[in-house]
């Protein structure tokens, strides 16, 4: 190596050779794509489509520049090397710019160039730059404060949506470049200057403040009763590790959404296309949080990895009761997080009351899917995959969503194949009902097995399987009644009500860990 | 009751104990009747396995040196004296060899040696009048 | 009340023809211990022997793949709770939560073990100078070990099960945790099974000693016969002889000339007898100490592997 500035591009590079293959793959996806296009196929578009956000996402990846492990931050090891920080901070930055550009131009000449002419390249080009910036410098300073940190990059993440969309529709384009040229040097600036204070070991909370926060800490967070059983104490470690932070962001995200669009709906009268919008994102939004909580919930209390740590794997508690502690905080944050989504909807009721003229009822078009939807995607998410991730096998986070990808991407060919043959609304009722038959033999399978082993009380079992009992009724029942008006076919949504609670999972999740433990 | 052991002296751990407080009954610093720690406490002063001092403790009940009385401990065994005197010899026995050969290095002789003793013994009796 | 599976003459841990393979490796060969109730075993090897995959097994976390393992009779990995319950395990990698402070930690813990003494916990807490209030992560090293040592003692484990406790701790940690294990056992029937690298330590605190190289167990036993059976002889030779003298049980051979010092097992008279037939006398003979034997034992091993040119 020549100069320090060649190591640290040599070491990202080294460190990041997988990403580059991915990086690679997903190119190779796209280009197939366009080779293989043939006009009204979905599948394809929405293959080319997923390589696309997974090139991006391990573009952010590589260059976050953050060393993994006990905690991600800016690697302090080179705190210790003959260079000074300002090399330090500009290599990762710069080539984290060029690098987005480049994947970002890449996809543009090969999809979008050809398809749309009234791309904004330049524009997006300087937007690019300024959310991987932003994103690096928000995580080498916040890397100690971690709630924190995701505030505030919810909120980043808020801000860079409304920006997308207003490029898009060329409404303020004037603002919204104004906007990004002030984001890059105060993003820039503030990454140098985290990483100066760091290397100087000045980067803390003031230690007043520190103090404050503590005594805060005590006396709201406090817990001062010893606890009744251990399964309790292990609930209680979930909750306080992996369910807290996660909420907070998701009550700060659709606060962002919700006044964002308020303030939008202000300027704008078309309240149909902005309703439309509002339940697209808010699903979106939803979607994305439930997938990033789900593996949050999954990860180890202890560690912060995703195997179980040998704190855990040596509690004398059986594995059943680890992976329900679990599932059951899986459950409490599925319910508080339905309760922040019905305040979120009750404020966008009470705001369409105030400023329309036609009140928005339940039955509206576009709030019956957004509810569901919302339902599907806290629920589903949050337990689907925890028996894959339970069993520690798979290391990391990213594998687990390309898996997940996959299965998805699956699922979609057997809906377009179903729908050729039978008509889509077939299709889906031949899949839930098939679904529904394979959850059940399944979560036979599976409690007995759980049960023959011990790792969970006959009681236990007794009581989920009574809980999803009477759940499950509940959910066909409402959904019975609410689609007797509307435009959607009952034995369809009912069938999707009884898929909803988790059956299946939950007794596979106790097995997964089990085999994660012993390995 | 100090007493130091190494491992790696050669001399196994529970003989040190023994040979230790021998010495120490011998050289006065402790006298019959007086109790010495039990088992556990010694142990963990010394950090040895418990069953070390154990096996120690039995040795010197065996030779005489402490006796166990029921339940309220281990003491130095009244009938001690013999054993002290014996012990007291051969520390001065020990001292003596080291002179002798000290003397036969400098070159003088037996008689010169026996002189300086009793000159010296004088000096130290006008002393203490 | 704990209902006891075991007689109390029973060993607490039982591994009888234990093998484990990690890909082409072989981390155990065929090993087969035995922990006695209300002794301190100590294990002892090079970093590679396999004495970490062995802890593993005992606790659980590893299925054996061939052999088997009980604790308390009962099978490890089929009864996590009925074995982990009457375990205090401390390893030399400090896995606590990081995120927890150390009264919680505590109140945590607390729950897992019916047998956990509030009062003994406060006043090893005190002992050790651990700050309630503090956060694991701000713990140092020794902090951080005391923390650990307090979680494995204060519900009063039937055995106390340490993986290298000591490594890289300054010596008043070090003394904290002799001192943990020698009061262990001196209470009725606990068991104590540690493996460490610091062998005047073994030395003190062990009854029994296992020595493991390559996965298999060399040496077995009480470690006063282990060290009654293993001799260090200086012999002198009349003639300075042409090659290394070898004595059959000599474990390792060093020295110049015309005097030569041998570490070797087995009877010493016919030790003698055999210096005295290679024409040597035997001018010094003493117990090896444990590292002696230990850097015999491992050394012999890297010097017989070599090609036999000079030995």
């Amino acid at each position: 190596m020549r100069s320090p500035a060649a190591a640290i591009a040599w070491e990202i590079w080294r460190k990041n050779r997988w990403g580059l293959w991915v990086l690679l793959g997903s190119f190779l996806c796209g280009l197939a794509v366009r080779f293989f296009d043939r006009p009204g196929d979905e599948v394809l578009q929405l293959i080319a489509g997923t390589a696309m956000v997974v090139s991006f996402v391990v573009t952010f990846a590589i260059f976050s520049y953050a060393e993994s492990g006990m905690q991600m931050s800016f690697p302090t090891r080179t705190f210790a090397l003959p260079v000074r920080t300002r090399l330090l901070v500009n290599c990762p930055v710069l080539l984290g710019v060029v690098g987005i550009t480049l994947v970002h131009l890449a996809w543009v000449f090969l999809f979008l160039l050809p398809l749309d002419a009234g791309y904004p390249l330049g524009p997006f080009t300087l937007y690019w730059a300024a959310a991987l910036l932003t994103f690096q410098t928000l995580l080498w300073c916040l890397a100690d404060y971690p709630k924190s940190f995701v505030v505030v990059l919810v909120l980043a993440m808020a801000l860079f949506v409304r920006l997308a969309v207003v490029l898009f529709e060329n409404h303020d384009a004037m603002r919204a470049i104004d906007c990004l040229i002030i984001v890059l040097p105060v993003a820039y600036l503030g990454a140098r200057l985290g990483i100066r204070q760091q290397r100087r070991g000045e980067w803390q909370i003031p230690a007043k403040a520190q103090l404050l926060m503590e005594v805060a800490n005590r006396k709201l967070l406090h817990r001062k009763r010893p606890f009744a059983t251990a399964a309790q104490a292990q609930r209680w470690m979930e909750w306080q590790r992996n369910a807290v932070a996660p909420l907070i962001a998701l009550g700060i995200g659709l606060l962002v959404v919700c006044i964002g669009f308020v303030r939008l709906a202000a300027l704008d009268d078309e309240f149909g296309a902005i309703t439309w919008a509002w339940s697209y994102i808010v699903c979106a939004l939803l979607t994305l949080w439930a997938f990033v909580t789900s593996v949050l919930l999954a990860r180890d209390a202890s560690s912060k990895s995703l195997a179980l740590s040998s704190f855990l794997a040596t509690r004398p508690l059986t594995s059943g009761e680890l992976a329900f502690a679990k599932i059951k905080v899986a459950g409490r944050v599925t319910l508080v997080g339905w309760i922040i989504f019905g305040v979120a909807l009750f404020f966008w009721f009470n705001f369409f009351g105030l400023h329309a003229d036609t009140p928005i009822t339940p039955r509206d078009g576009a709030l019956l899917p957004t509810m569901g939807f919302a339902a599907l995607a806290l629920a589903w998410h949050l337990v689907g995959a925890l028996p894959l991730w339970l069993t520690g096998k798979i290391e990391s986070a990213a594998w687990a969503g390309l898996l997940l990808l996959g299965g998805y991407i699956a699922l979609g060919h057997a809906i377009q194949f179903l729908d050729k043959r039978f008509g889509l609304l077939v299709a889906l009722s031949l899949l839930f009902t098939f679904g529904l038959i394979a959850k059940i033999l399944i979560a036979v399978w599976a409690f007995s097995e759980v049960n023959r082993r011990q790792l969970l009380s006959s009681r236990t079992i007794f009581k989920y399987f009574a809980f999803w009992l009477l759940g499950t009724i509940c959910l066909v029942t409402i959904a019975s009644a609410m689609s007797q008006g509307g435009g959607f076919p009952q034995p369809l949504v009912t069938l999707g009500a009884a898929l909803l609670l988790p059956l299946a999972r939950v007794g596979l999740a106790p097995l997964a860990l089990a085999w994660g433990r012993h390995r | 009751m100090q007493i130091h052991i190494s491992p790696n002296d050669g001399v196994p751990i529970y003989l040190q104990i023994v040979n230790q407080v021998k010495y120490l009954v011998g050289s006065g610093r402790l006298s019959p009747g007086e109790e010495i720690p039990p088992i556990r406490v010694l142990a963990q002063q010394l950090l040895v396995n418990p069953n070390t001092v154990a096996r120690a403790y039995l040795e010197l009940e065996r030779e005489g040196v402490v006796a166990k009385r029921h339940g309220s401990g281990t003491y130095i065994s009244e009938t001690g004296s013999p054993l002290a005197r014996r012990e007291r010899l051969k520390i001065l026995t020990q001292r003596a060899d080291a002179l002798l050969a000290e003397a036969r290095h400098l070159d003088v002789d037996l008689d010169e040696v026996i002189k300086l003793f009793r000159e010296r013994q004088e000096i130290l009796a006008r002393s203490q009048k | 009340m704990k209902t006891d599976s075991s007689p109390p003459t029973d060993p607490v841990v039982e591994i009888k023809g234990l093998s484990r393979r990690f890909g082409a490796k072989l981390a155990l060969d065929n090993v087969s211990l035995c922990v006695p109730r209300g002794m301190v075993f100590g294990l002892v090897g090079e970093n590679g022997a396999g004495k970490t995959t062995l802890i593993k097994h005992v606790l659980g976390s590893l299925k054996a793949q061939s052999g088997e393992v009980s604790v308390f009779g009962l099978d490890p990995v089929t009864d996590p709770v009925g074995v982990l319950g009457r375990v205090g395990y401390l390893s030399e990698q400090r896995d606590l939560p990081l995120w927890m402070r150390m009264d919680e930690l505590l109140r945590y813990t607390q729950a897992f073990y019916p047998t956990w003494d509030v009062g003994y916990a406060e006043q090893l807490r005190r002992q050790f100078g651990l700050d309630p209030a503090s956060k694991i992560k701000s713990l140092s090293r020794g902090e951080c070990a005391k923390a650990g040592l307090l979680l494995a003692l204060a519900h009063r484990p039937d055995l106390l099960l340490f993986d290298e406790p000591s490594s890289g701790l300054d010596p008043v940690v070090r003394r904290d945790i002799l001192e943990a294990i020698i009061r262990t056992v001196a209470d009725e029937g606990r068991t104590v099974f540690f493996s460490s690298h610091m062998l005047d330590e073994v030395e003190r605190v062990s009854d029994h000693l296992a020595m493991m190289v390559n996965g298999k167990v060399v040496l077995c036993g009480l470690l006063d016969a282990v060290k009654e059976s293993h001799h260090r002889l200086t012999l002198r030779f009349g003639t300075a002889p042409a090659r290394p003298p070898s004595l059959a049980g000599a474990l390792i051979v060093h020295g110049g000339g015309q005097e030569w010092t041998v570490i070797c097992n087995g009877a010493l008279g016919e030790l003698i007898a055999e210096a005295a037939s290679l024409g040597a006398r035997v001018v010094e003979q003493g117990v090896p100490s444990l590292e002696e034997i230990f850097v015999a034992r491992v050394g012999a091993r890297v010097l017989r592997t070599q090609p036999s040119s000079d030995l």
